[in-house]
């Protein structure tokens, strides 16, 4: 165990990185391009921008409390009563978090892969790595995202493929769509980007220069939206547009059609790999639950919290529930986090003003 | 806690045997080649070729089953009540569709393949003369095992350049663009050499099938047009007319080099200019002396002028069968978007006016001149 219980900025970087980027980019360029058609790529640009002003807003807040974790600002501001109910809040968030992504891990495996294999199965095999590295301490979980970093490219290799016989003409006209469709499309495109909220929660633990380091940290959003905006303007030099609204899983499908000369279907290789990534960001979110459990109960019981989030989501994910109603949860889900990772915080911040709270000077 | 920690290993080994998505070869039969033809009382008919069991049969006979349902789906569901074992199209190497079949919506034929995530989409799709099952069940005079055969004539066609790739993927891009047209190989029988041939390009008008079809050697100037030029591309032309013998007065140049812009004019007619510079080796010349600049000047201007006489008769075969096979749509869509209907398009499409320009450049003759 390492006792400093700190992370470098490198490291925050990183978890943001592979919390942002999960399964959702798997399918992400379809659920823009519904609504943004060709410009989708301008939609999601839009889009990272947003998130970063947010970011700017997390490291006001981080460098005016520089002592307390998340919830000890919330308590500070709101008083011990409302922090208290904001922070039960929290909880039902991230155990929805939970298990929205473990569903859409199993839908993703069962389409793709395993057609046959049950559900509990799937999803248990889901949960015990994600235990195993959850209960850990944010040293650990800092050093597994860095190590798996590499694996991140591997996506950016493959669809390259693409650009052997690209179509660029599918993208023009530029703007086509109209400004109001492409302000539409910034909602899903910033959707796909959650996960940002790491910066709020795991920037606690950077001390050393902080200042320095939690800077470094901000470029994460940028990168993932680079990212993103890579595997958007991919998918739609492959597909026209109306292929590509009717297709669910588009880097899986580019995949699927992509020829080697010694590799047949290397979606399915390529999927078993992601799948990693998928897990790493479903960690951060366990443990972020734990953790919010743990500091609403107030003890230092951080592998029991583990256990529970994921008792309760692993059954939550298992009750028979219709792909509709797993939509409705979702799009539910997807319209609150706003409120979790934009509102809440925005309104700590004011309230911080308004109250004149001795928090450490910005300037020192 | 050595003890609990292998009880745990033995233990999660457990997880790992996952039997319930195991699909054994013994249990399967690998279909590589299917042609699918509309009946007469409008079910699709389904013929799978199965490569044999035991290759040591010298017999070389191929299983084909025949079987008609309401869908594929139910076509594929009855065959497996004729096999010994579950019939299998996750390896399909080649898609054959017949006429008939063709001149219909061929997407909702083909959508249980885009549908279903265990199928091959880099397999291939052709047009047949006449009915698939018929050609299926022609005897065929080739050394390789018949279930492979016909995916193996598509591909040594894309490598003389006659045919573009298109795999089912690449056709349903094709297909769901209103701005591009499909094109397809087109196959028939041939009797005297009791083998399948590829006899050009198929056209589609959207999803159907045009009836129209473009020669092998227009599908060369296709295929140079679209600047599918990887393989080696080959035309052949009568340069003179009276040498002897009669071999002597052809010409085949090879194009190592294809330079292609098509643009779009903004005016009311849409005119369509098609530039193309060309690289050419001659490979077969029999009067040789080929040289000295002036001669070297008078081939590359006959070349020029050939070409663009094809070229404004492969415009005016794909405008009569308003087969959009060059995407010029897709280029209006793009770059005049105000003008761009796509319901009307294709009647606009055939009124377009084509102004062609060639640049044949002659940069060598092989290792004599």
């Amino acid at each position: 165990m390492n006792a400093k219980n700190e992370i470098t900025g490198m490291q925050l970087f990183f978890i943001i990185v592979q919390t942002q980027i999960g399964v959702g980019i798997l399918s992400m360029p379809t659920d823009i391009g519904k609504i943004a058609k060709q410009d989708a790529w301008i939609s999601m640009m839009l889009a990272g921008i947003t998130v970063q002003i947010i970011v700017l807003l997390y490291m006001f807040l981080l460098s005016k409390f520089p002592e307390d974790t998340y919830y000890g600002m919330v308590n500070k501001c709101f008083g011990s009563i409302f922090g208290k109910l904001i922070m039960f809040a929290y909880i039902i968030y991230f155990l929805s978090v939970l298990v929205v992504s473990m569903t859409g891990f199993y839908q993703i495996i069962a389409s793709w892969i395993f057609f046959e294999t049950p559900k509990w199965v799937i999803l248990l095999l889901f949960a015990v790595p994600a235990v195993y590295m959850a209960r850990e301490n944010v040293v650990l979980l800092a050093r597994f995202k860095m190590l798996i970093s590499f694996l991140l490219p591997l996506l950016f290799v493959i669809l390259s493929w693409v650009y052997f016989h690209p179509q660029f003409l599918y993208l023009l006209p530029v703007g086509g769509t109209g400004t109001q469709a492409i302000l539409e499309g910034i909602k899903p495109a910033i959707f796909a980007l959650m996960g940002f909220e790491a910066y709020l929660f795991f920037g606690y633990y950077v001390k050393m220069n902080r200042k320095k380091e939690l800077r470094k940290a901000a470029f994460a959003t940028a990168f993932v939206t680079s990212f993103y905006v890579f595997t958007i303007i991919t998918t739609q030099v492959f597909f026209y547009i109306e292929e590509l609204i009717i297709v669910p899983y588009p880097v899986l499908y580019i995949m699927k059609a992509l020829e080697f000369t010694l590799l047949e279907r290397i979606d399915l290789i390529f999927l078993t790999i992601w799948m990693i990534i998928a897990l790493s960001s479903f960690i951060s979110f366990l443990f972020l639950a734990a953790n919010t459990l743990e500091q609403f109960f107030s003890k230092g019981k951080h592998t029991l919290m583990v256990y529970i989030s994921i008792v309760i989501s692993y059954i939550a994910a298992l009750l028979p529930t219709s792909i509709s109603s797993m939509d409705k949860l979702t799009s539910i889900l997807l319209s609150t986090s706003l409120v979790f990772t934009a509102a809440i915080p925005l309104i700590t911040l004011l309230l911080s003003f308004i109250r004149k709270l001795p928090g450490k000077d910005i300037k020192s | 806690m050595k003890k609990r920690f292998g009880l745990i290993l033995c233990c999660s080994t457990l997880l790992l045997s996952s039997c319930w998505d195991e699909r054994l070869l013994k249990e399967i039969q690998l279909v590589f080649t299917v042609g699918y033809d509309q009946t007469e009382n409008g079910e699709v008919a389904v013929t799978s070729v199965v490569p044999p069991v035991n290759p040591d049969i010298k017999d070389n006979k191929n299983i084909n089953i025949y079987k008609t349902g309401h869908t594929l789906r139910d076509a594929r569901y009855k065959a497996d009540l004729n096999v010994s074992e579950h019939l299998d199209y996750s390896k399909l190497q080649m898609m054959l569709l017949g006429e008939e079949l063709a001149k219909e919506d061929i997407y909702s034929f083909l959508d249980v393949v885009y549908r279903n995530a265990a199928n091959n989409l880099s397999s291939r799709l052709a047009v047949v003369e006449g009915e698939a099952t018929e050609l299926l069940y022609h005897p065929l005079r080739t050394q390789f095992d018949i279930s492979q055969y016909y995916a193996n004539i598509i591909e040594s066609s894309e490598l003389v350049g006659v045919l573009p790739k298109i795999s089912l993927q690449t056709a349903c891009t094709l297909m769901f663009d209103p701005g591009g047209d499909l094109y397809l190989p087109y196959l028939t029988y041939n009797e005297e050499m009791a083998r399948a041939e590829v006899s050009g390009i198929a056209l589609f008008n959207g999803r159907k099938y045009t009836g129209t079809y473009l020669t092998a050697e227009q599908g060369t100037l296709f295929n140079v047009l679209m600047d599918n030029t990887e393989g080696s591309v080959r035309m052949t032309k009568k340069y003179t007319e009276d040498k002897q013998p009669e071999v002597a007065n052809y010409m085949t140049v090879e194009i190592p080099n294809a330079d292609v812009s098509i643009k779009v004019k903004d005016d009311a007619l849409l005119t369509t200019s098609i530039k193309v510079k060309l690289k050419i080796v001659v490979t077969e010349y029999a009067p040789n002396n080929i040289v000295g600049k002036e001669k070297i000047k008078k081939i590359e201007k006959w070349w020029e002028e050939e070409l663009k006489k094809d070229t404004l008769e492969l415009t005016q075969i794909m405008q009569e069968a308003k087969s959009d096979g060059l995407a010029i749509g897709r280029r209006v869509a793009a770059f005049h978007p105000k003008r761009w209907n796509e319901k009307e398009w294709k009647n606009q499409f055939a009124n377009i006016p084509f102004e062609v320009d060639y640049d044949v450049e002659l940069t060598g003759t092989g290792i004599i001149d």
